[in-house]
């Protein structure tokens, strides 16, 4: 099997209001995938749907092992009384699995400055540094990044966007949602634009710039976008 | 479940509400016992109400806080493949042990100090940070809007330590004429408060100036066995809010 995620059919809906309809897809191992579209169209939903946070209210396969699955929430909300590395330890604890990227991550993200302070004394950006500590210190073969770059300043992002390059290299399949299309462009092997919880085109970058012959995927997405609208 | 368990109590005894808990449950409680130090009984009785108003409030409020806060948390432990009894029964165990142990440390401190013996009040207490703990994620876990959620603790407060007393004498009140014990007698059940109250006048002997339905309640709670039926009773209490919270907590989206 060359999958690493399949869905066949996947609805969330809350009370009338429908999130996601009828969402298929088939994500290959060892690729990087991006979900784009505006705020409110089920991006997050569709991401927390795969990991069983949101419980989909209809979904005829949806075939992911979550055993090898690392995540990344838009904004991490840790536990404010607890230490870094206590959190970390937790982590590993309940993974089972040995966090043979820890010390690596630690310091390539400069964390071992605050690895002993509090959640509550951190900024925003040094716990966005621990988010990706978190959903990377494992060897995992699929990640799941809700806009993984969020908060972070161009130095972070860039080493994030290092990490994501590295780890599909090495065999892993990265989905992440943004609203960056420099780095959309940048990293992804296929695009999904969700407009209102559907899926309205999914293909490659270049595929879609193609398709009316635009500059930037900027420029193509915005005039698909429009249609849509 | 352990492990978050014993997570979830050290990240809650380093919290600022469970130190200012500890202490306020120490300074009023060791006001009470200074002041009645001639007069255990009554010191006994104001204690018993300190325990009855105090309990129950702080920890529906600090348990459903503590639920919602730890929400986005409990994000990346699901994605961990942690299951969601682990989590739910992990937070649950953990702040009941965190809550148990400021209450038995602001209230046994003080009576270490004064020498009282208030085993019955710590079982009590103990017993009670447990139910409204249940109570607290059973309505945390099926109210999604979180004012709606803290409005009806408030309001399940009020009921359990008012309005119910207030409902038993206007039934006494109407139906005086008819042999109400037994219905009272079941009616104590359905109060955790007010059962908790009972039992603790009832081993103090204080029953008997609660004339024939003292009496009553003296013949079936008094004694180790009257103890047994209610510490069972009390426990009934925390078990069923916290299964029925888990119920909804399976199928609740974050």
């Amino acid at each position: 099997m060359n999958s690493a995620l399949s869905i066949v059919n996947l609805e969330k809906k809350y009370g009338k209001q429908e999130i996601l309809r009828g969402i298929d897809l088939e994500i290959l191992k060892s690729s990087i995938y991006a979900l784009l579209g505006p705020n409110g169209s089920g991006k997050t939903t569709l991401l927390k749907s795969i990991l069983g946070i949101v419980k989909p209210s209809f979904v005829d396969v949806l075939a992911v092992d979550l055993s090898t699955v690392g995540y990344m929430p838009q904004q991490p909300n840790f536990p404010q009384n607890m230490r870094v590395f206590e959190l970390l330890d937790l982590i590993i604890i309940l993974r089972k699995k040995p966090a043979i990227y820890l010390d690596y991550l630690l310091t390539k993200l400069d964390v071992g400055n605050f690895y002993k302070k509090f959640i509550r004394e951190l900024s925003g950006g040094m716990k966005q540094k621990v988010n990706i500590v978190q959903a990377f210190m494992f060897e995992q073969s699929l990640f799941l990044l809700d806009e993984p770059t969020l908060g972070l300043d161009p130095h972070q992002t860039y080493v994030l966007k290092g990490l994501i390059k590295e780890r599909r290299y090495s065999g892993a399949t990265v989905v992440f949602s943004s609203h960056i299309m420099s780095e959309v462009e940048e990293l992804s092997d296929v695009v999904a634009l969700i407009v209102e919880g559907e899926i309205y085109l999914k293909n490659s970058p270049d595929t879609i710039k193609a398709m009316g012959n635009f500059k930037t995927l900027e420029e193509a997405l915005h005039n698909f976008w429009d249609e849509k609208i | 479940m352990k492990t978050l368990a014993w997570f979830e109590f050290k990240e809650t005894i380093r919290h600022r509400w469970w130190l200012f808990y500890s202490i306020s449950l120490f300074l009023l409680s060791s006001l009470i016992l200074y002041i009645g130090s001639s007069e255990s009984m009554r010191a006994n009785a104001s204690l018993l109400n300190l325990v009855l108003l105090l309990v129950p409030l702080f920890s529906l409020i600090f348990g459903n806080m503590c639920f919602c806060e730890s929400l986005p948390f409990q994000e990346i432990l699901i994605a961990l493949s942690v299951s969601r009894f682990q989590i739910y029964f992990g937070k649950l165990v953990g702040l009941f042990l965190a809550l148990s142990s400021a209450f038995v440390i602001g209230i046994g401190f003080s009576a270490w100090i004064f020498w009282s013996d208030i085993f019955l009040l710590l079982l009590i207490g103990i017993l009670l940070t447990a139910i409204f703990l249940s109570i607290a994620f059973f309505l945390s876990a099926t109210i999604d809007r979180k004012e709606l959620a803290l409005g009806t603790l408030l309001i399940i407060w009020l009921f359990f330590f008012l309005i119910y007393d207030i409902l038993i004498m206007q039934i006494a009140l109407i139906f005086g004429d008819y042999p109400l014990e037994i219905p009272m007698f079941i009616m104590i059940f359905l109060n955790p408060i007010d059962l908790a109250r009972i039992l603790f006048t009832i081993q103090l002997d204080l029953s008997a100036m609660m004339g024939y339905s003292g009496a009553l309640f003296q013949k079936y709670l008094g004694g180790f066995f009257g103890i047994s039926i209610g510490v069972i009773a009390l426990s009934i209490w925390v078990i069923l809010p916290s299964f029925f919270g888990y119920i909804f907590f399976q199928e609740k989206d974050f």
